[in-house]
């Protein structure tokens, strides 16, 4: 289960990747940048909270890392949706 | 061996993978277009070593990952603020 999770979420980021490269509209862009921080790092997170560790203080900082992750992400992406707008609106 | 020994590495390699699109959208464009590249990269770079702390089974490596998210997180919205300011 736990290298499933991992696996899902590398695969979602790398799609993400690809697809940021492959297209051309800037607001359409945003979408697949937000999906890496919305869906790809709470699978990762999860998969590796699931594999063995020391301590739970480690599983305890896996937790916090995709937390300020997943709540950073969309506030990055809503603000470089501000600058993109402003660009665009000249 | 292990599901998770053959998954760790693969998906490690498959993250490392997914930097070099976001470099090459970093690369090309006007400069609000190079911020979506910039901004992807965080998350990616943050679970790259995520990974590795697995991998090696060295705890302390995720102290790295979280200044790398913290960092990412700081340096993609002075850039966002600043673009949007500057037109």
């Amino acid at each position: 289960m736990s290298a499933v999770l991992i696996w899902a979420g590398a695969a979602v980021c790398a799609f993400a990747a690809v697809r940021l490269l492959l297209t051309r509209d800037r607001f359409l862009r945003l979408h697949f940048v937000s999906l890496a921080s919305v869906l790809a790092t709470p699978l990762v997170i999860a998969g590796l909270a699931l594999a063995s560790w020391s301590s739970w203080h480690d599983v305890a900082k896996l937790v916090i890392i995709g937390a300020l992750l997943f709540v950073t992400g969309p506030a990055t992406v809503i603000a470089a949706g501000h600058a993109t707008k402003r660009v665009s609106d000249g | 061996m292990s599901p998770l020994a053959v998954a760790l590495p693969a998906a490690f390699a498959l993250l490392v993978a997914a930097l070099f699109p976001c470099l090459l959208a970093t690369l090309r464009g006007e400069p609000v277009d190079r911020l979506s590249g910039l901004i992807l990269a965080g998350p990616a770079a943050t679970l790259a070593l995520l990974l590795l702390a697995a991998g090696y089974g060295r705890p302390a490596y995720l102290d790295a990952a979280f200044v790398v998210a913290l960092l990412s997180f700081a340096g993609s919205l002075v850039f966002a603020r600043f673009l949007g300011r500057i037109v």
